[in-house]
């Protein structure tokens, strides 16, 4: 069974990032759950995307969390292109 | 029966009701009209529990706290419609000031409201008029969606048209006829026609034509089944056409265009293919171009690798770090390029044909340099250059300067100098004439 390899902090963010696309709005407990980080550094990370325009905050109906911004896609789509040029296989 | 604060309470159980001026509480109860399909409510109708309206339901506003809230007929309210902590389901059509679900609302009928914010999904199979749109979750309108401001979390899904200043979706919007000024898109954007200001998107967009006022930025691909009309095009990946009209067109990867483009500057790292006459001002590729019809610029061109033009090839420069193949090229300043292909000739004012480089067609300019060791066919010239070891065919210059190792393999013919290095090989004695022979374009 291979190792498993460390993540990049840009593997980290595009983790969150496809978590958020594919739920819709979703709070941070749930980011955490889904791109395998304890609270705080999912956190963290999720600050870092807001700063940069990837996601943004929202309240829906009374639910609250954040949603994944068009730059954020570009993001994860250019995330998915370099993984294809780097990859070994 | 009466209760505290309210002028009217149904607890549990079925009640039928006709007018209730001032405030109905509806406790876990089903709610029927008394009289024909309609129950008003002047004032709040506040449910708790699951409550069930039998009929259509006119009322100030309505409240839930908690559990789910469904009406078979109309709603229709004044002001607000919050069910805090579950669904709402209405039969018929749903019109209120403000409407605030935390987890689904169902709308069989059409809907029209100011506010629309629901935490879960939203589905709406009639026509949909709001002001704002905010859902969280998924969006589905079987027929049309005309709002404001569109902000969904999750993905939406229009049957019909879509109107609207701003859509802001995460994940994916498929449409049939989209409006729109802005269009902002974390997944995927699919529409048929459409007329939109700006679209950024993070994944891919395929349209059914129409046009882009101002920008397209995508960061993968771009796919548009029609002729489209744009301002600027942008992709990180590719871009693909049938055919339009706009400014400038940038992609990281390939460009196909199955329709005749126009346009102001193409710029794209990988390949362009267009089928289909072509027109604009400048070209730059980083690989290969490959035009099945003819390419007329007023700017230049510019390919790192090749380029392979069907028809005419009209340009203001040509640069071609590989080869360039056409019917004829005309250039207004300058043809440079390894290998030049034609049938009909090259013209410019100057050509230069790279080392160990190879040209077919005659070429025609006032000053042409032909690179060491290429091999040429014809050439007409003011002042030509044939570098050492190069081959040629037949020559005819005003001045022309032969160096080392040349091989002249038929007619030379000059009109003013002739300069001539060491162990240049003619084929027969190159003849001055007063006048040269008519260049063949």
């Amino acid at each position: 069974m291979p190792a498993l390899e460390r993540r990049t902090r840009y593997d980290i963010y595009a983790d969150i990032l496809e978590t958020i696309r594919s739920r819709g709005v979703i709070g941070i407990t749930r980011i955490s759950y889904g791109a395998n980080l304890p609270v705080d550094r999912a956190k963290e990370a999720v600050e870092f995307l807001l700063e940069r325009g990837l996601v943004k905050e929202g309240d829906y109906g009374g639910n609250q969390g954040y949603v994944i911004t068009a730059r954020g896609g570009e993001f994860l789509q250019a995330h998915r292109t370099i993984k294809r040029y780097v990859s070994e296989e | 029966m009466r209760c505290l604060g309210y002028d009217e309470a149904v607890r549990r159980g079925v009640r039928a009701l006709g007018k209730v001026g001032g405030r109905l509480l509806v406790d876990d109860a089903t709610v029927e009209a008394a009289s024909g399909d309609l129950v008003e409510v002047s004032d709040l109708t506040e449910c708790l529990g699951n409550c069930y309206f039998r009929c259509s339901l006119s009322t100030g506003s309505l409240e839930s706290r908690h559990g789910d809230v469904g009406v078979d007929g109309n709603l229709r309210a004044g002001g607000l419609v919050e069910v805090r902590d579950g669904s709402l389901s209405v039969g018929g059509i749903l019109a209120a000031e403000r409407v605030k679900v935390r987890k689904r609302l169902d709308v069989r009928g059409g809907l029209d409201a100011g506010d629309i914010s629901v935490g879960g999904s939203l589905g709406v199979e009639g026509p949909a008029k709001v002001n704002r749109l905010d859902v969280g979750g998924t969006v589905k309108c079987a027929s049309g969606l005309d709002a404001d401001l569109i902000d969904v979390g999750g993905s939406v899904r229009v049957s019909g048209a879509t109107r609207s200043s701003r859509i802001d979706v995460g994940g994916k919007f498929v449409g049939d006829g989209v409006v729109a000024d802005d269009v902002d898109v974390g997944g995927s954007f699919e529409a048929g026609d459409v007329d939109i200001g700006k679209i950024d998107v993070g994944g891919t967009i395929r349209l059914g034509g129409g046009v882009v006022r101002r920008e397209v930025d995508v960061g993968g691909k771009l796919e548009s089944s029609k002729p489209l009309r744009f301002g600027r095009l942008d992709a990180g990946g590719k871009i693909w056409l049938s055919g339009g009209e706009g400014c400038e067109l940038r992609a990281g990867g390939k460009l196909t265009s199955s329709g005749a483009l126009r346009f102001t500057v193409i710029q794209v790292g990988g390949t362009v293919e267009l089928d289909g006459d072509a027109s604009g001002e400048a070209v730059e590729v980083g690989g290969t171009l490959r035009v099945h019809g003819g390419l007329r610029l007023s700017g230049g061109l510019r390919v790192g690798g090749k380029a392979d033009i069907s028809g005419i090839l009209e340009a203001g420069s040509v640069r071609v770090g590989g080869s360039v193949r056409a019917d004829r090229i005309n250039a207004k300043t300058e043809i440079q390029s390894n290998s030049i292909h034609t049938i009909g000739g090259a013209r410019a004012v100057r050509i230069e044909i790279g080392r160990r480089g190879e040209a077919h067609g005659p070429l025609v300019a006032e000053e042409v340099v032909v690179g060491e060791d290429a091999e040429v066919e014809d050439v007409y010239g003011g002042v030509v250059t044939l570098r050492r070891g190069s081959r040629i065919g037949n020559v005819y210059a005003v001045d022309l300067r032969v160096e080392n190792g040349v091989e002249l393999r038929e007619h030379v013919v000059y009109s003013d100098h002739l300069r001539v290095d060491r162990r240049v090989s003619f084929s027969s004695q190159p003849e001055k004439a007063e006048k040269l022979p008519q260049p063949p374009l």
